[in-house]
């Protein structure tokens, strides 16, 4: 593992909106730090998919799981923690 | 805002034709347009199955159960502060089904005011509110 690298807030500030630059112009992002060069690497990650409930919601409906009344359900699942012997 | 699907809804929900469809269908529509969560137990999952298993129509509960992942925003475990609550709801409710308290103290746990359910024994439990669908709607004029 590297050691560690700080920057100044100053530094921090400048150098983000330096490798933006690099990077929206297709440079490698390097910054300096003293006498070392720093490489950064920027990748585009995806947006986080929103999920579609009501397709979902059609897509249940079609699974025709037989439906029973409610006091047949409730009987039903009564039973899950019966022991059978 | 988050509220707690009973096993019930999910099951309603997995016939178009059930009398309740359209019910569980406008409430899941009507928390998509005001950012409502919905949340239920791997309880729910468990009594999917069980259900699915004694009508004789495992493979649809299989599809239930895997659409209901796929709807629900949370899915809640039962960690040690769910059981514990579980076992003081026991203590305090003899009278009902045991897998009801199990409902009951995942919500408790997880700080969750409202259960849908079509069940209306829950409405004896004092620590949350308990509606059905049209009645969840009703409160909002729907």
């Amino acid at each position: 593992m590297s050691d560690q690298i700080v920057f100044t807030a100053t530094e921090a500030r400048q150098n983000f909106f330096e490798l933006l630059r690099m990077a929206e112009a297709g440079k490698e992002p390097i910054v300096m730090k003293k006498d070392s060069r720093i490489k950064f690497k920027i990748v585009r990650t995806q947006a986080k998919k929103m999920k579609d409930k009501m397709k979902i919601v059609r897509e249940m409906g079609k699974i025709g799981l037989k439906t029973l009344p409610i006091n047949q359900i409730n009987k039903i699942l009564s039973t899950i923690h019966e022991i059978k012997l | 805002m988050t509220i707690y699907f009973d096993t019930n809804i999910f099951i309603y929900l997995s016939d178009e034709n059930s009398a309740y469809f359209l019910q569980v269908k406008d409430l899941i529509q009507y928390c998509e347009d005001n950012k409502i969560k919905i949340a239920t137990s791997v309880e729910t999952i468990q009594e999917i199955i069980h259900f699915s298993i004694n009508t004789q129509d495992l493979p649809f509960g299989f599809n239930t159960a895997n659409k209901t992942l796929d709807l629900v925003d949370e899915l809640y475990i039962l960690d040690k502060k769910t059981v514990e609550n579980y076992l003081t709801i026991v203590n305090k409710y003899r009278n009902r089904e045991s897998r009801d308290f199990i409902h009951l103290a995942t919500c408790i746990n997880q700080k969750i005011g409202t259960i849908i359910t079509y069940d209306h024994g829950f409405k004896k439990f004092k620590e949350i509110k308990v509606f059905t669908p049209q009645e969840f709607l009703n409160k909002f004029n729907l």
